[in-house]
């Protein structure tokens, strides 16, 4: 654990120049969502901006040569793996937070109402599409570097533009939604052990490709 | 343990390139200097040696411990330089330690800091503001910092100015000197190793050319000068990488053959074979200097003089090269 979190500072070393941009992605759902009027919108806005940054660690370590020093730090390449999952996963959940507390507040300045259900289901969404984002796209980055994993960089917005497309298509009224929000506990179990399963096939897929990957 | 690094058989292939059988051994407490022309397989060797790449066949162990099984601890034994800087543009000095300090358990922040002062270092500098010369000791800070007992330097000194090379090597004998330290040097600018190496091991096309000490190679070598009627074909079987000129010749010839030729230089009658490897290099040369005592040279115009590590390496790549064509 000790040098997965070395890992994973390493990884937020490389994105403290970048942290200027970074608030300004959480920034900007903000005034989307003060526009739509929609928390569930916001949130998945949020998680689209943030999954596109995944691939600012990959491209600074391109862009400097940096797989040397990875090749040259005494630590476990499964490690470089874990800490860069770790502080990615960790960056998601900041973010899905920052993005539930600012949105709420948002829309209830502007007289909307919002309910506990709202920001539960909006909570399970945008942790779900971050996911989804999150693991299909670092082996890909892995495997084939930023600039040859180009269309990876997609995943997020074609996500987002998904969402936007289902959302208005979910029926609120459906016996099948109200039985699941009935449920909120079950819901969110299963979101999170599909989310800790998905996680867990990335991982490993990604071990796999850095063990075999020569620099 | 008396060797910092052990590596033998080190093979590797790639389409259209073979490292083949490379072994050589550095003691603790001296530098050792990785030769050979571009694409010679140094820096392949070197990835290797780091695990970068994976190894077709042979072993290589780091202060005794093998650079796979026991990677980590290995890892933490040793630096690498390289030819360009390998930490983020973005980052400055104080950064750099900051990101890097965690991994290594001895890590020492007052050294670092010395050192930078030393180096003339701007902590507050970013490392894409810092010149090239600077960027390398910043890499050197970063090293001597946690003590590593392994330097490998990969081509460090190309792109240096005259005054960065030799502060380069300035600093590379202050590492060695307490007997503790070795260091690994892989370049083609061979006259640095002149001055700082006291090992050469010398690879050409993947295949291992020679390892042992510095002096035993450069004095198993002499360069002969002649006129064009001095070049005879008995001549021609006993010289290596011949150059000719529309005012003669010169070519490389090896120390222990020399011993037939009247000479107006200042070579040594003595020489060692000891330490060649991959005699086939060589081809009908190795097997021309064979019958050496049966046959005497004669060319009273010829002179003789000591050879460098370039002008070796030079002759001796020729000769490759004209075999293959």
């Amino acid at each position: 654990m000790n040098e997965t979190l070395k890992a994973a500072r390493l990884d937020y070393s490389l994105l403290r120049p970048y942290w200027k941009n970074i608030c300004f992605i959480l920034v900007m759902p903000i005034v989307y969502t003060s526009v739509a009027r929609s928390l569930s919108g916001g949130i998945s806005f949020t998680m689209c901006m943030l999954g596109i940054t995944v691939s600012y660690t990959f491209a600074i370590s391109e862009k400097n040569g940096m797989e040397r020093l990875y090749g040259v730090l005494p630590v476990a390449r499964r490690h470089l793996v874990f800490g860069k999952y770790l502080l990615i996963c960790f960056m998601g959940l900041l973010a899905l937070a920052f993005s539930l507390i600012a949105d709420t507040a948002v829309l209830k300045a502007m007289g909307e109402t919002v309910a506990v259900w709202e920001i539960a289901v909006s909570a399970v969404l945008g942790f779900l599409v971050y996911t989804i984002y999150v693991v299909f796209q670092l082996p890909g980055y892995y495997k084939f570097g930023v600039v040859g994993g180009k269309m990876f960089q997609f995943i997020p917005v074609t996500g987002y533009l998904l969402t936007l497309f289902l959302l208005p298509r979910v029926n609120v009224n459906s016996p099948v939604l109200e039985a699941v929000l009935e449920q909120p506990a079950v819901l969110a179990g299963a979101v999170l052990a599909g989310c800790a399963a998905a996680y867990g096939i990335s991982i490993g897929v990604s071990v796999m490709i850095l063990k075999n990957k020569e620099v | 343990m008396n060797n910092m690094l052990e590596v033998k058989g080190l093979s590797r292939s790639f389409p259209g390139f073979q490292l083949k059988d490379i072994s050589f051994t550095l003691p603790k407490g001296y530098i050792m200097g990785l030769i050979g022309p571009n694409g010679s397989g140094k820096t392949t060797t070197i990835k290797l040696i780091l695990n970068m790449l994976k190894r077709g066949g042979g072993t290589v162990k780091i202060l005794g411990m093998d650079n796979l099984s026991d990677e980590k601890a290995a890892k933490a034994e040793l630096a690498v330089v390289f030819d360009s800087n390998y930490f983020c543009e973005a980052w400055t000095a104080a950064q750099t330690e900051a990101a890097l300090a965690g991994f290594y358990k001895n890590w020492d922040t007052d050294r670092f800091h010395q050192l930078l002062s030393r180096f003339h270092i701007d902590p507050a500098k970013k490392g894409k503001d810092l010149s090239r010369g600077m960027q390398m000791k910043l890499m050197l800070a970063c090293a001597f910092s946690y003590d590593a007992k392994l330097l490998i330097l990969d081509e460090p000194t190309s792109g240096l100015d005259p005054v960065s090379r030799d502060e380069l090597l300035t600093i590379l004998s202050g590492y060695i000197e307490d007997g503790e330290h070795s260091v690994l040097f892989s370049t083609h600018i061979t006259s640095d190793l002149e001055r700082a190496a006291d090992y050469i091991t010398y690879i050409n096309r993947g295949s291992l050319f020679f390892t042992g000490g510095k002096d035993e190679f450069v004095d198993s070598f002499r360069i002969v000068k002649g006129g064009p009627g001095d070049l005879t074909a008995e001549l021609k079987e006993r010289l290596i990488g011949i150059r000719t000129f529309p005012t003669g010749f010169e070519a490389l010839v090896r120390t222990e053959d020399l011993g037939r030729l009247k000479r107006r230089g200042d070579a040594e009658m003595s020489g060692s074979r000891t330490g060649f490897a991959g005699a086939d290099l060589w081809n009908g040369a190795s097997a021309a200097y064979s019958d050496v005592k049966e046959k005497s040279l004669s060319a009273d115009t010829l002179v003789v003089e000591p050879a460098t590590i370039d002008e070796i390496v030079v002759f001796t790549s020729k000769v490759l090269e004209d075999g293959e064509a």
